[in-house]
């Protein structure tokens, strides 16, 4: 038995292939060691915090994949939700429409959100930047009476992450738990 | 673990295996298998993996690198892809369709159950219950404390447009 190992581990990920040269001369300053932050990053993986997170209004949220063949939600993608925020989400196409069928809301009726099918990951990135452009163009008294006007889907989100998405999830699982004991 | 309970219900299994415990030596899974290999087992009986975390891809078409290993480990061991189980919250059917066929001569694929329990996902601390625009100060949050390339090339986006300023950002804070 031959088990196959990566030398270095590379997951392809991690290996967003970029053909555009203007784009390619952008990354050249940011070496291995640079690191940047403009405010106080007390991180804590299982903290939300409210302090921070609500210091902002448009959460852009980087998820863990970007350019990989499965969906898969960290906890990163809550952190807006239970804060009752609006959020972008940097991840795999149909991350958004994978996250409006387990029943949460998102914010078509707000932006343009046709950057979640876009397959190639360059252009769905520079469309995110479009639209991240975009909103942060707005005053910031316009974006705060947007957050307002989104009241319904912030808190339809909160109440179903914290009241029904486990349940839902739960009895999900129980049925196929169930399905597997069929024989195949 | 917020599934053990519906497991138990349903399933009897000796272990449940993170397959994240395995991914830089895949040996040590035989191994750790090898005591619990038998002639037959219950009809219920399942070795159960746990596969949340990323895989490794050649390119997007192919299964993962853990989970082809997985695949020969498991036929190595003359274990059934009928008594395994992997939870994910990938759908990973297709690719395990894929391996049985490349890898094995089963009669059927190692089933996948998809869900989103995982339990981080559960348990968010977060003190905020009411809608508070005052607190808004900033026109965006972005977070990338651990770098990947979107991340970097998302950072360098927005510094190239100037959005820096306008928001939180942090990158490269966490190895």
């Amino acid at each position: 038995m031959n088990l196959i190992t990566v030398q270095p581990f590379s997951r392809i990920n991690d290996n967003l292939i970029i053909h555009d040269v203007r784009l390619l001369s952008l990354l050249k300053h940011i070496t291995d060691t640079f690191q940047y932050s403009n405010f106080e990053d007390m991180y804590d993986v299982q903290q939300a915090n409210s302090l921070l997170h609500q210091r902002a209004f448009l959460h852009v949220v980087t998820e863990t994949i970007f350019d990989y063949p499965h969906n898969s939600y960290g906890e990163k993608t809550f952190k807006p939700i239970v804060n009752l925020r609006p959020f972008v989400l940097v991840s795999i196409p149909g991350a958004l429409a994978d996250l409006r069928h387990t029943g949460f809301k998102t914010f078509s009726n707000w932006w343009d959100e046709s950057y979640d099918q876009i397959q190639d990951p360059i252009d769905r990135m520079l469309c995110i930047i479009d639209l991240v452009t975009d909103i942060t163009n707005k005053p910031l008294a316009v974006l705060k009476h947007m957050c307002h006007e989104m009241q319904e889907v912030l808190y339809h989100n909160h109440t179903h992450y914290y009241q029904t998405f486990q349940s839902q999830e739960l009895e999900k699982f129980d049925k196929l738990c169930k399905l597997n004991l069929l024989p195949r | 673990m917020l599934v053990l309970p519906t497991l138990k219900k349903y399933f009897v299994f000796d272990k449940v295996f993170s397959l994240l415990a395995y991914d830089q030596d895949m040996t040590k899974l035989k191994e750790d298998l090898l005591p619990l290999v038998r002639d037959s087992y219950e009809s219920n009986y399942r070795f159960i993996f746990l596969h949340y975390d990323t895989d490794y891809h050649i390119s997007k078409n192919t299964p993962g690198l853990i989970l082809r290993n997985l695949q020969k480990i498991l036929h190595s061991l003359d274990i059934s892809n009928y008594f395994c189980l992997i939870l994910s919250q990938k759908d990973l059917q297709t690719h395990l369709d894929q391996l049985r066929i490349e890898e094995t001569n089963d009669d059927c694929a190692i089933a996948c159950i998809t869900h989103q329990l995982q339990d981080l996902l559960f348990t968010l601390n977060c003190d905020a219950t009411k809608l508070n625009v005052d607190s808004i100060n900033a026109k965006f949050l972005c977070l990338n404390r651990v770098k990947r390339s979107h991340r970097t090339l998302l950072f360098a986006l927005l510094q190239e447009h100037n959005l820096l300023d306008q928001g939180l950002v942090s990158y490269g804070s966490r190895l």
